[in-house]
């Protein structure tokens, strides 16, 4: 069986158009429901392997929504692997949003085929995220922050960095695209608990920011979760 | 205000002037002069000798014949603006042998030598150090060897006094000095004068190239941008959805044009050319004039590494590149990731599309990629390496070996404890002048 055909997807966009359009046009893709802010989601708690999170839900008809990292953190802990789907593009704010808990980060620029292979990799906890954000990564592993990567694991990120595909790093490091995106899970694990863990200040630090640069955008450090949190229920759960 | 060589009071230059012509020029007024002071030390004695001559009709005749040809020579040399020819030479030294063997029967045995009664010697020897026009060396040691003997005929007698031997070898041995002396003398001032010609075509045709790199740099990004716009106005005439950062780019690069054909252009992306530039800072701002492109610029790893004179042809380079990617690449995503190597030995920026492609072994370089990117690049020791493969996109990386001289002084904060071993790269390096490339 092909996990990727099963995973299933919830959709929290604020926008109509977006919530009734988006399984239509990627039929590919199982989404079990839609909702228009992060509080209707948790009330429903869909059973869904991905839940995609549109970053600004506030409107004139939900004002008071949860959004940004808030909305990340909420889904995170209900146990939901979440894949931020929005049009933000500054990388520290997208940045935040992995330190927050999600596992990706799309942007709504990006072709359906893109949107929906990032959704997939997101299903098989796979790091999804731009090569501003991933070069960030890059440098925090360069300035000696995350120091637990393998040499291969360095290499695929570097990789990613300079937005080289897998396809190319195949080539170019002669391994299968199957094995190098297991180096690259196992890293995005590393990579998500390192930036969940990490204060703004830390952050700042080793970017060479300012104090202070970040506190607008960067969540405060996880308490941590147990297994059993993190994990998004069953549907015997869900049903009962 | 001092002006630089060939250049006119009024700003103009000049055609560059050629030395050869010019030495020659000064070789035949030598040997004019040559001959006017000879004959000018011949003519108080003409009169002498006419009077103590045994045959004063044949002496005179000889006067007058040796006149002629002084005049003859001089004139010709003048005339010609170098030294007679072979064949002038030849009739020179024919009259010469014709005087010294006259002179054996018209000249006394005392006036032979140290007398210019006799002028024959001097004027032989005159005759000798003005064979400068005859390059050929068999040619001119046959003419001096029929001089030479001439002139051995012409002293015999004087063998016959107390000091004969010695004043015979002493005519010859000066006969046998001076001239080559001037031959070989005048043979190195024409290869120095042929060497600085030499140089100077060089130093020409090294400015021509130079200018038509320059005028490729100025015009070729501006065309390229020029013939997007036609491209996308012949598909929607109405054309409203060119990006506005194309039109902001096309003024840019008209502008540019503009400046080199007023000879005030600025390729760099400040006049102050030979200062550091941030590279991050760089390339984040080339990144900014191809907002329409789907490109993300990873600067990072480079902030604080400044770059030198080099910077603005990295710019150039850069902005072909992208433009590169623009009109050919049809690229979903773009890259531009820039980082001072862990090593600390230099720096590198890669840029990558997932674009179409191409294949290296069959693509030829066109003017902006050979010109601005891979030959400009390398006279800074920069190399270019090209990766592509058709269907899953291209990869340019630039390596600049050198050692930044100069931090920012606030990479205190971002100086990198390297950790990471480079990431490995596969492409071939392209040597400047390779003649293959993908396009433009």
């Amino acid at each position: 069986m092909n996990p990727v055909t099963d995973a299933r997807f919830s959709l929290v966009d604020d926008a109509t158009a977006v919530r009734e359009s988006l399984a239509v046009l990627m039929p590919g893709l199982t989404f079990v429901s839609t909702h228009q802010s992060v509080e209707d989601f948790l009330r429903s708690r869909p059973v869904a392997d991905v839940v995609v999170l549109d970053l600004h839900l506030v409107n004139l008809r939900q004002p008071n929504a949860s959004q940004g990292v808030a909305a990340i953190r909420d889904a995170v802990d209900a146990g939901y692997r979440v894949c931020v789907y929005t049009q933000e593009e500054r990388r520290f704010v997208l940045a935040a949003c992995l330190a927050a808990g999600a596992t990706g980060v799309v942007s709504k620029s990006s072709t359906l085929s893109e949107t929906a292979a990032a959704f997939l990799a997101v299903s098989r906890g796979e790091l999804v995220a731009p090569p501003t954000v991933t070069g960030l990564i890059e440098v925090l592993v360069r300035r000696g922050r995350l120091t637990v990567l393998n040499r291969r694991q360095q290499e695929v990120l570097a990789g990613r960095a300079r937005g080289l595909t897998y396809a190319e790093l195949s080539r170019s490091l002669y391994l299968s695209e199957s094995t190098l995106r297991g180096y690259w899970r196992d890293l995005s694990v590393v990579v998500s608990q390192h930036l969940q863990e990490s204060s703004p200040g830390d952050i700042e630090h080793a970017l060479g920011l300012g104090p202070g640069d970040l506190l607008d955008h960067w969540p405060a450090p996880s308490a941590g979760r147990t297994d059993a949190d993190a994990r998004p229920p069953t549907l015997p759960e869900r049903l009962g | 205000m001092a002006r630089t060589e060939g250049e006119a009071p009024d700003g103009t230059f000049l055609e560059p002037a050629r030395s050869l012509p010019q030495a020659e020029r000064a070789a035949g007024l030598a040997v004019a002069g040559l001959r006017v002071a000879t004959f000018a030390q011949m003519a108080p004695s003409v009169v002498t000798a006419v009077d103590v001559s045994q045959r004063p009709t044949l002496c005179l005749a000889t006067w007058l014949v040796a006149t002629v040809a002084v005049v003859s020579t001089a004139v010709l040399a003048v005339a010609r603006r170098r030294p007679p020819g072979p064949r002038w030479a030849c009739v020179e030294v024919t009259v010469a042998t014709g005087l010294l063997l006259a002179g054996t029967a018209t000249v006394p045995d005392a006036y032979r030598t140290g007398s210019w009664v006799g002028f024959q010697g001097a004027y032989t020897l005159s005759v000798a150090c003005g064979l400068l026009g005859v390059r050929r060396r068999a040619t001119w040691v046959t003419l001096l060897g029929v001089l030479v003997a001439a002139r051995a005929v012409f002293v015999l007698p004087v063998l016959g006094s107390g000091t004969g031997a010695a004043t015979m070898v002493g005519e010859l041995l000066t006969l046998l000095c001076l001239p080559p002396l001037a031959w070989a003398g005048t043979g190195a001032v024409y290869r120095i004068a042929s060497d600085a010609d030499r140089a100077r075509e060089y130093a020409a045709r090294l400015a021509r190239d130079e200018e038509a790199r320059r005028a490729r740099t100025a015009i070729h990004n501006g065309t390229a941008l020029l013939k997007l716009l036609v491209e996308r106005a012949a598909l929607d005439p109405a054309d409203g959805r060119t990006p506005s950062q194309v039109w902001v780019q096309a003024a840019s690069e008209v502008n540019r044009m503009r400046a080199y054909l007023a000879g005030q252009e600025q390729l760099g992306p400040s006049p102050a050319d030979a200062a550091p530039h941030d590279l991050a800072i760089l390339v984040e701002s080339v990144g900014a004039e191809f907002a329409d492109l789907p490109l993300d610029v990873v600067p990072d790893l480079a902030r604080g590494l400044r770059l030198g004179a080099e910077a603005p042809d990295v710019v150039v380079a850069l902005r072909s590149l992208l433009i590169n990617v623009r009109q050919h690449a049809e690229a979903s995503r773009v890259v531009l990731h820039a980082e001072q190597r862990e090593d600390g030995t230099g720096w590198t920026v890669t840029l990558h599309d997932d674009g179409v492609g191409f294949d290296l072994a069959t693509t030829t370089f066109g003017v902006g990629v050979r010109g601005l990117v891979v030959d400009a690049l390398a006279a800074h020791d920069i190399t270019t390496t090209f990766e592509s493969v058709p269907g899953l996109g291209t990869t340019v990386v630039l390596r600049g070996d050198r050692i930044p001289l100069v931090l920012a002084e606030a990479a205190a904060t971002t100086v990198p404890l390297w950790v990471v071993p480079g990431e490995p790269r596969h492409g071939r390096p392209l040597q400047p002048g390779r003649r293959r490339n993908r396009r433009a």
